[in-house]
């Protein structure tokens, strides 16, 4: 698909019927020769995701500095403030309404408002912790339109992102989300840092009521990897590599065989407490199942005591893949990976198979 | 009580939890919510501070996000009421 001779991104949705099937919608253009059941009528999700209306109406902001008169933005004076940047003394209390669209964008984007939010980081550092300061800043060079999920709003059960020229693409990074699918950063930043791979990325979301490590809603686990694998058959993406942080981690090394991934990079990964596996002291060797453990890259927070905490259960399932430790202490430790630059050298061990110096082999 | 409770009331803090609670969309009774760890509760730090932000607002209490990293350092998992009594400012 291109736009005034620019090549866009593509976009595919997949929700479950709740009766064994996804539906499959897509982006028109060039990913058009990608079967689908029907292409996305983005007029008929926004009468059903407001989340959707309230995206775009956010995009147009920060794209035209102006909002559309008939649609209400309460980020438009927020984004025309920090266009002033400097008019905003950093001492004075940023007001409610601003604090809200700037955390909106934080989840859904779009990159374009991230990106201005790196611009303006001394403006808004107040609202922010510290590593999220230092990822913005770390990040801005990577916050491009392109990168935009555009649909995030619309809360499908999968969602495959292409980027622009990735026409003749063979392998696809499927990652799985935590239990408020982020990827422990939020996920439109995670997106960022993760798309300027340039390969497809395929996202696994849970549903407030259904996290994905049960399956897709209407199907179990098994069911669920099945259907997913099918789809990424029928779109041509055969070589797959898995990704996930914390209840995400998890989940990904329960699908590890089912999807035929190649290698998982687990970013503290462990099962919701709500989950009957939480309380099972072997339930990540159990994830795996026959999976190589050795094709598992297990990735923790040396500081964090949650991550610590894993780290002991990892030691007495016994859940021995090789790991790599790093020193920020937060867990579900992509966002560490993101501040410690480090996440560009686990991505080339997960997609290009290099070599990685693990602390357990 | 730990120290890192100092700054809120006991009374209002429960009062805090069950606001949170609601908000978050938890599926936890209040009463329960306030001793399990953020990751527990599956809390990232964008849900915290959307949540410290609606709570400035609803009680007039100011949270510092630069304390979230106080209680990342912490020996154990703060808790979600350890953790939001360790970012309210005090003054």
């Amino acid at each position: 698909m291109t736009s005034g001779g620019r090549q866009l991104a593509g976009h595919h949705l997949f929700w479950s019927t709740g009766k064994g099937r996804l539906l499959h919608y897509r982006t028109r253009g060039r990913d058009a020769a990608l079967p689908a059941t029907r292409d996305i009528s983005i007029w008929k999700l926004r009468r059903k995701f407001p989340a959707l209306v309230l995206w775009l109406s956010l995009e147009r902001a920060v794209r035209t500095g102006s909002g559309n008169p008939r649609i209400p933005n309460p980020a438009l004076p927020a984004l025309q403030a920090l266009e002033r940047a400097g008019s905003v003394a950093a001492e004075t209390p940023l007001p409610v309404e601003w604090r809200r669209s700037l955390l909106g964008i934080l989840m859904l984007g779009p990159q374009r408002g991230l990106a201005k939010m790196a611009e303006h980081l001394p403006t808004i550092s107040r609202i922010l912790t510290p590593n999220y300061r230092r990822m913005l800043s770390i990040l801005a060079p990577a916050f491009n339109d392109s990168a935009d999920l555009t649909f995030l709003a619309c809360k499908p059960n999968v969602y495959l992102w292409l980027p622009p020229g990735s026409g003749n693409a063979s392998r696809v990074l499927v990652c799985f989300c935590t239990s408020s699918n982020s990827l422990n950063a939020p996920l439109p930043v995670a997106h960022a840092a993760l798309a300027a791979r340039g390969i497809p990325i395929c996202y696994v979301f849970n549903q407030r009521t259904r996290y994905a490590h049960k399956g897709l809603p209407g199907m179990d686990v098994d069911q669920s990897a099945r259907a997913i694998s099918q789809l990424l058959d029928r779109l041509g993406f055969p070589e797959r590599y898995g990704l996930g942080t914390s209840l995400g981690g998890y989940t990904a090394c329960r699908y590890a065989s089912g999807l035929r991934l190649r290698r998982v990079l687990n970013f503290s990964g462990w099962p919701d407490k709500g989950s009957e596996v939480y309380a099972d002291a072997n339930c990540m060797s159990k994830a795996i199942g026959s999976f190589p453990a050795s094709n598992v890259l297990s990735v923790l927070s040396s500081t964090d005591p949650n991550d610590k905490s894993i780290l002991g259960s990892y030691e007495k399932d016994p859940f021995l893949t090789p790991r790599c430790f790093l020193e920020t202490p937060t867990h579900g430790s992509l966002l560490a990976a993101i501040i410690e630059n480090r996440l560009d050298e686990l991505l080339d061990w997960l997609v290009e198979g290099k070599h990685f110096e693990s602390s357990l082999q | 009580m730990t120290e890192h409770t100092d700054p809120l009331q006991l009374d209002r803090l429960s009062e805090i939890i069950e606001f949170s609670v609601r908000f978050l969309e938890l599926d936890i009774d209040p009463a329960k919510a306030a001793s399990e760890s953020l990751a527990d509760l599956g809390i990232d730090s964008l849900e915290l501070l959307s949540l410290t932000g609606e709570l400035e607002e609803a009680f007039g209490i100011t949270f510092d996000p630069d304390r979230l990293q106080n209680a990342a350092r912490a020996s154990k998992p703060l808790t979600l009421g350890e953790t939001l009594c360790l970012m309210a400012s005090r003054g």
